[in-house]
């Protein structure tokens, strides 16, 4: 069993595989060894983004190993398990920080999912729904991001 | 996935379930100033307490965008434990953790796009708040758990990460965003690469990967290369349209699979609306061998466009508008053997370099250009000519006698320029040309006996130039003739006698000049009436 404390020191004590699905926590552990039972502190990531990630964890704690050769086809963010979707249907502040959290922690297919989830959020809205949406501000000036619009006008539809 | 968020800011005492409506920052100030002291969160259904910062909401309230209660609203609760934490602020254990405190940015994360991303984000936490509230927290440095955010605000790092998650057709108007969002996508190196790596396939399929019987789901190789090529058949039409990031990854990935690029279909059309230049990344091509370019509407020198490209064999880029001379350098193109620019904006004399250099090429056509001056007389080097294509430009002096040599050529097309002077005489050993045009110049002289020996000509026009004379019996042994035009010259005395032998002429004009049918002409009813209307007619299918 590992324990963990996050950044409001909430302490989970969890199980090893379930530990080691984070490259950092498995990088600490072993360079602390097995005989140390202080609490992993995690200042990065606060309790409840914590917990949603050991859910994710234990959801996918017997998952096999991506084969290698898998890595060069062509991929789509559309291909999501189902189980994940649910998992990742949150608020986009808690979204946003499971994405902080699994990279923080390397978790490579926590991070993948999240970067799809936005992804398939961002696909298909048009420039300013997107900036409605994520409340992202415009700091061009009205020339500028004319130009930029007529640059990538065969995109616009896309 | 909704965007609203199912969160409701419940108060413990009299605003309890009361969800947020407001369209402003109204409600929170009220709330605010109402009881804040303990507010409930309800997270994942579960009532948990929570300190509310009230200075936080005061110095954030007027950029909320709060509309139907959106997502970006998030309120973290605070626990029990949170509060101990806040208070222990020399956690030992924190040293342990590597941490650096700027915010990368973007030329860092250039150089370094090949370390775990881990490495380079722990400071997400801090960066990931906007000025104001990090503010707000030092201000509170108690209570600095409530944290509300409004703003995308992840690590343009992970902006990144998220948006090369979109397909490379569509990405780029995403640049149009911000002026960060756009030095991300279209100035970074390491961007493109990452959007490719998701999309487009780097490499070929490893042929000698196991076979199908142990992974079933897997496609044959042979499947596997027919998708590279269909995606890379897509994604050819893009490179034009890309930012310069895009065009150069591309072109490093294109050229591992293979040397052609072509890019001539219709469903292209839709977009010719666009400005397009031809990739900045010419020196890449270093290898490709043809290049198809048809009726993109490009622009752009053409010395500057093409010439970096030494071993292309074929140039097909007509109805675009490359302007600019046709450059000396492009005497480094050894191999070049079709050069097809035609219906450009091309100016300038046509060179002396194509005989010098480039006696491989087999077909030459600059038709509708603004190509002027006089043919060179090394013209006659293009031994391996097969085509010569120059109507439409404004080329003058005399037709050089070495255009003689070509004996390969099938088809010259020298219509509609200011040629003067004679029909070389030697025209007679072009044996195998079929097409054979000169019209619309200002030619003058009779029309050389020798075109009699080119009897493979099947198409001839000489209209509307000054030739005068007589027209030569040996015209008569061009027997495989289907087309003769000879309208509006000086042409004078009889038709010959054996016009018959033409057996196959379907089109012909012969008004404006002073021609006459002898008595005695051998021709079948049909050839009558041909020549008649030859006669009568102006420009009949012409």
């Amino acid at each position: 069993m590992v324990k963990i404390t996050s950044s409001d020191n909430q302490e989970f004590t969890i199980a090893k595989e379930i530990a080691n699905q984070s490259v950092l926590i498995k990088n600490m552990l072993e360079d602390v060894g097995e005989a140390d039972d202080q609490p992993i502190p995690l200042p990065n990531v606060s309790g409840a983004i914590l917990q949603k990630v050991i859910e994710y964890a234990t959801m996918h704690k017997d998952d096999p190993p991506a084969a290698p050769e898998e890595e060069t086809r062509p991929k789509s963010s559309e291909d999501i398990e189902e189980r994940d979707k649910e998992f990742m249907n949150v608020d986009q502040g808690t979204l946003f920080e499971v994405i902080l959290a699994a990279n923080y922690l390397d978790m490579k297919n926590l991070l993948d999912l999240g970067c799809k989830t936005v992804a398939n959020m961002i696909k298909g809205k048009s420039v300013e729904e997107i900036r409605k949406t994520f409340n992202i501000v415009n700091d061009f000036t009205p020339e500028e991001e004319e130009q930029i619009r007529k640059e990538n006008e065969w995109c616009e539809d896309r | 996935m909704s965007f609203s968020s199912n969160r409701k800011i419940n108060n413990n005492s009299s605003c309890s379930n009361d969800k947020i409506n407001s369209n402003n920052g109204k409600f929170l100030q009220k709330i605010a100033k109402f009881l804040p002291e303990r507010v409930a969160c309800l997270t994942n259904s579960k009532l948990k307490p929570l300190r509310f910062s009230a200075s936080a909401i005061q110095l954030n309230s007027p950029r909320i965008p709060l509309k139907k209660q959106r997502s970006w609203i998030f309120i973290r609760p605070l626990s029990e434990a949170g509060r101990l934490s806040s208070s222990k602020e020399n956690n030992p254990l924190n040293t342990q953790l590597p941490r650096e405190d700027s915010p990368e940015s973007l030329e860092n994360l250039e150089e370094r796009s090949e370390s775990p991303m881990h490495e380079k984000i722990n400071s997400f936490q801090s960066s990931s708040f906007s000025g104001s509230t990090l503010e707000a927290s030092e201000i509170n440095a108690h209570e600095k758990i409530t944290k509300i955010q409004f703003e995308m605000k992840l690590p343009n790092e992970l902006i990144a990460l998220v948006f090369s998650l979109i397909p490379p057709e569509s990405v780029t108007k995403y640049s149009r965003l911000s002026k960060s969002f756009k030095s991300i996508v279209t100035e970074s190196a390491s961007f493109p690469k990452r959007n490719f790596d998701y999309f487009i396939p780097a490499e070929n399929p490893n042929p000698n990967q196991p076979d199908g019987n142990h992974y079933p789901h897997r496609k044959s190789v042979e499947d596997q290369l027919r998708d590279f090529d269909d995606i890379y058949a897509h994604y050819d039409h893009f490179w034009f349209m890309w930012p310069n990031n895009f065009q150069i990854e591309y072109a490093k990935r294109k050229l591992i699979k293979q040397p052609e690029l072509s890019v001539t279909n219709n469903q292209f059309r839709e977009y010719s609306a666009w400005m397009r230049k031809v990739p900045n990344c010419t020196s890449m091509l270093d290898n490709l061998r043809e290049i198809s370019l048809c009726d993109l509407n490009m622009h752009g020198e053409f010395s500057t466009v093409l010439c970096a490209m030494p071993k292309l064999e074929l140039i097909y880029a007509p109805f675009n508008s490359f302007s600019g001379p046709i450059p000396q350098r492009i005497s480094n193109m050894k191999n070049l053997a079709v050069l097809n620019m035609g219906n450009n904006k091309i100016s300038g004399p046509f060179p002396t370099v194509f005989g010098d250099f480039l006696t491989n090429l087999k077909s030459i056509n600059f038709e509708r250009n603004q190509l002027i001056g006089p043919l060179p007389h090394n013209i006659g080097a293009l031994v391996n000519l097969r085509a010569l294509t120059l109507a439409l430009n404004n080329l003058c002096g005399r037709i050089p006698n070495e255009i003689c040599c070509l004996v390969n050529l099938t088809t010259l097309d020298l219509s509609r320029n200011k040629f003067e002077g004679p029909i070389p005489a030697g025209i007679g050993s072009l044996v195998h040309i079929n097409m054979l045009d000169i019209s619309n110049n200002k030619l003058s002289g009779n029309i050389p006996a020798g075109l009699g020996s080119c009897s493979a000509l099947n198409h001839l026009t000489m209209s509307r130039n000054r030739l005068n004379g007589r027209l030569p019996e040996t015209i008569c042994n061009l027997i495989n003739l289907y087309a003769l035009y000879f309208d509006n010259n000086n042409i004078e005395g009889l038709i010959p006698a054996n016009v018959h032998n033409m057996y196959r002429l379907a089109y012909v004009a012969f008004h404006g000049n002073n021609l006459q049918v002898p008595e005695n002409v051998n021709m079948n009813i049909r050839q009558w009436k041909l020549f008649q209307e030859g006669f009568e007619l102006s420009a009949r299918n012409y």
